[in-house]
């Protein structure tokens, strides 16, 4: 997604990497923490207004960036 | 002939997206789709529909797009899923594209990779 200082009217290309993988659920759930830190590190080490992911058909965005590590 | 392979085993239980997007600080956009198509993909179609797709009285055209048409052959069933597509988008969003000008817009996208 584009960055906030882009506006609306911007179209922004940019190549994307879609990785694919078949998921357990019990380890998923244990280990989603590292996933938050990995989107919203993305997110504010990209300077990404935000970001944004797909679930189960459904369409997430993150704007806040607040993942701490201690 | 190969033989479909049918996995009988018991299904693993779904995380539940409230949870994943909860434990991911994320908020839904209320966006869902009806069809198999990503919401990302959908959102780019859309935003360059916004942007390109223009009428000047008539039809709606793609702007940028020559009026030199080309036959191009369609594996089965693609065809179908362009008009039920176009058909989405039109229903959801209000853009009037053809399945022809999809196409059109996904071809270009992809050429650019080259």
């Amino acid at each position: 997604m584009p960055s906030h200082e882009y506006n609306e009217e911007s179209i922004i290309w940019e190549k994307t990497i879609i990785l694919y993988t078949l998921i357990e659920p019990d380890l998923f759930e244990k280990n989603i923490g590292t996933l938050k830190k990995y989107l919203h590190t993305f997110g504010r080490e990209t300077n990404q207004g935000e970001v944004v992911l797909e679930y189960d058909g459904q369409l997430f965005s993150i704007i806040e960036y607040n993942y701490d590590d201690k | 002939m190969t033989k479909k392979i049918i996995n009988s085993g018991p299904a693993k239980r779904k995380v539940g997206p409230n949870f994943v997007a909860k434990a991911l600080g994320a908020e839904s956009t209320g966006i869902t789709i009806d069809v198999k198509q990503g919401p990302i993909a959908l959102l780019t179609i859309n935003k360059i529909l916004s942007k390109e797709l223009k009428s000047t009285g008539g039809r709606p055209r793609l702007v940028g797009t020559t009026n030199n048409r080309k036959k191009v052959p369609f594996y089965k069933g693609d065809w179908e899923k362009l008009e039920k597509l176009a058909n989405h988008i039109k229903g959801k969003n209000g853009h009037s594209v053809s399945a022809a000008q999809l196409a059109s817009i996904m071809i270009h996208d992809k050429l650019t990779d080259f």
